[in-house]
């Protein structure tokens, strides 16, 4: 069966490239861009996890269309794995939630998600020589552990002070890895901040990557109920 | 788009390590994580995200099996596999530790 495969909500008046089969269904503030996809592509998607498999297709284009739509404007992105058996529903559904959706797409708009990663370098103690120098050592390595979960919190926080918002797991000793919504007006500053950041934990033996501008994959949590329009 | 140039000048400088190329967990990682979910069995189907995202950690928790069933995919991203190569590099010093001191002994 042909349905429509939905890979983000943007504002109606948006002009994105129709291509590659993308077409959107607008209401009048919002729209869902999608392309047909043949249902039983789907099924059983998820046996199959290798890095050429279907799943691994599919989320790769997903990535990529909804990279596309960010690049036009403001974008909502719609879960992996998102289907409508028709245009007619997808419509229907789109206007019943398109309030909450125009005001989502208001609070991202000019706005992207930047990760930060950081990793701990690696621990050198079993290559003491002798049993105090051992110990010695891995007293100091857990002083260590302790510092670098401190400066990573306070990396956050100062990082969190050019964001709307941040998420993921909190930083610990081992590294970490968090995403932060950055008005485009404070990209370069956040950047900036990141790289210090960067060359201070560089002197720890960390390693730190940033990620971005990305969609706002983990800022947007809207649930629309399809339940009842029937 | 302006913001890419701004990236771009931020990835060039110092400290950080090169943006290595999405790897399928990484995109995993994002388009798994949260975004508009659409609620209802009218005329909607929907992957069970919920049993896929437990079967992608089941899978990285079992690198072994994985690797025999031929999936690899997160052995190219270093925050998925650091840590593996860390324990063998780990176990490998200790068992030289261990050596060492019983010959002392």
């Amino acid at each position: 069966m042909i349905t429509q495969y939905v890979y983000g909500i943007v504002d109606a008046d948006v002009r994105v490239p129709e291509t590659d089969g993308l077409r959107l269904t607008r209401s009048r503030r919002v729209a869902a861009a999608h392309s047909e996809i043949e249902s039983a592509q789907l099924e059983g998607i998820e046996q199959d996890l290798s890095e050429s498999g279907r799943l691994a297709v599919l989320a790769r284009q997903h990535d990529d269309v909804v990279r596309t739509l960010a690049d036009a404007g403001a974008v909502l992105p719609v879960r992996l794995g998102t289907v409508f058996s028709d245009e007619a529903t997808l419509a229907a559904v789109l206007s019943e939630a398109e309030s909450s959706l125009a005001v989502e797409l208001d609070r991202i708009r000019g706005r992207h998600e930047w990760e930060v990663r950081v990793r701990a370098g690696r621990s050198t103690t079993a290559s003491e020589s002798s049993g105090t120098a051992y110990l010695l050592a891995r007293r100091q390595e857990a002083r260590a552990r302790d510092g670098l979960r401190d400066a990573l919190a306070s990396v956050d926080q100062t990082l969190g002070g050019f964001a709307d918002a941040a998420a993921g797991p909190e930083p610990a000793a081992t590294g970490m890895s968090r995403s932060y919504l950055v008005p485009d007006a404070l990209a370069g500053q956040f950047g900036a901040a990141v790289a210090a950041a960067a060359s201070e934990l560089e002197t720890r033996g960390c390693v730190a990557r940033l990620s971005g501008p990305l969609p706002p994959y983990r800022f947007v949590a809207v649930r629309m109920e399809v339940g009842s329009l029937a | 788009m302006n913001q890419t140039n701004g990236s771009l000048a931020v990835h060039n400088s110092g400290a950080l390590a090169r943006p290595a190329p999405a790897t399928l967990a990484d995109v995993l990682e994002r388009v798994l994580d949260k975004g508009v979910v659409v609620v209802g069995d009218i005329g909607v189907t929907l992957l069970d995200i919920e049993l896929l995202t437990l079967r992608l950690r089941l899978v990285i928790a079992s690198a072994d099996t994985a690797e025999q069933l031929g999936i690899d995919w997160w052995k190219g991203d270093s925050f998925f596999s650091a840590n593996t190569r860390e324990l063998e590099q780990q176990n490998r010093e200790l068992a030289a530790r261990v050596a060492q001191l019983e010959k002392r002994s």
